[in-house]
């Protein structure tokens, strides 16, 4: 944590190293988040270019009073993902329907299913978490999308969110003892 | 608000995720910071949605570290010639505020110096005068003195 609040500093003072290690650190989850809302390979790097040069930009704007430093970056992901969406989906209403086809087909080649926990959830909950967090819907959209009322929408995110946290418990806690079994022999 | 419809109504997931308006946010955010329950349920639903992004992490293709990186040092590059362009101005800008404080020095110390010699002029002036009365006054004192003589003759 200490290490993560000195790097953040660095990077504040606009050391490119900051910048570099905190690439590696997150790049790989922002990135997932990315291109499943973009569902477009080429859309998806332009846009994890342009969120890395914000956070470059913006650092002095990150408050760690008011969140963890993921929760602000995957803010500017989700964000820059869906204003990249959001254009491509005016370039294509400009354009013949040949080409909405050629750029629907390459979505769904090019979204990643999700793996994890996730898995072990149930279909509703599963899908409300994708709907908002890896595919960047608001809660009154997707409930919509779901055709659940939007009380029942939020109680299976919180739901969800629940089970996931009592899985990785359990999970780590099977780690422990494997780790426990390792070393006694 | 209170703190159960703040859980209940899931608003800080959608905080989270950057569903609110800025006034919502500074009105949850108020309530978070005095509430030590909904500031650690905050931190909870903070790392469980970290987690999930770990999770289902992707790897970028490598290229796109190298251009973030590059783009960064041609963005310093520019600031630090931004930064030099701007030094030498202000060192131009320095050079003419200080040419014209050293203008307006000289003007001061030429007037000084007239002002100087005036007022040496002035005492010369006034030492003459003061000889002159002194002259005239030790003059006027023998004409009375002589009157004196030549009444006290005629007496």
């Amino acid at each position: 944590m200490q290490q993560d609040i000195d790097i953040i500093l660095r990077l504040q003072k606009r050391e490119a190293s900051a910048l570099s290690v905190l690439y590696d650190q997150y790049s790989g989850a922002l990135y997932g988040v990315i291109l499943r809302i973009c569902r477009d390979e080429s859309i998806a790097q332009e846009v994890l270019q342009e969120v890395f040069l914000k956070i470059w930009h913006k650092s002095d704007q990150y408050n760690p009073k008011k969140g963890k430093f993921f929760t602000w970056i995957y803010q500017i992901a989700r964000n820059s993902s869906l204003n990249a969406i959001r254009n491509k989906q005016d370039l294509i209403r400009n354009e013949d329907l040949a080409v909405y086809k050629n750029v629907e087909q390459q979505e769904t080649e090019t979204y990643p299913e999700l793996s994890g926990s996730l898995k072990t959830l149930d279909t509703h909950h599963r899908q409300a978490i994708e709907l908002v967090y890896f595919q960047g819907l608001t809660h009154r959209e997707a409930h919509e999308e779901m055709d659940v009322p939007l009380g029942t929408f939020k109680s299976y995110i919180r739901q969800a969110l629940k089970l996931l946290r009592n899985n990785m418990r359990n999970d780590l806690v099977v780690f422990a003892v494997f780790i426990l079994e390792l070393l006694r022999k | 608000m209170n703190k159960n419809e703040v859980i209940e109504k899931g608003l800080i997931e959608q905080y989270l995720l950057g569903e609110m308006t800025d006034s919502e946010k500074t009105e949850l955010e108020s309530l978070i910071y005095s509430d030590e329950t909904l500031s650690a349920h905050l931190k909870q639903i903070e790392n469980d949605l970290e987690n999930l992004a770990f999770e289902n992490a992707v790897t970028p293709p490598q290229e796109i570290r190298q251009a973030i990186l590059n783009s960064v040092k041609t963005d310093r590059s520019n600031a630090r010639e931004v930064v030099m362009a701007q030094y030498f101005s202000e060192r131009k800008r320095n050079k003419r505020t200080m040419g014209i404080a050293a203008g307006f020095a000289v003007i001061l110390a030429s007037l000084a110096l007239i002002a100087y010699l005036q007022l040496q002029e002035t005492q010369k002036q006034l030492s003459v005068l003061e000889n002159s009365y002194q002259l005239m006054e030790s003059e006027l004192s023998n004409l009375n003195k002589n009157l004196e003589d030549s009444r006290k003759t005629l007496e």
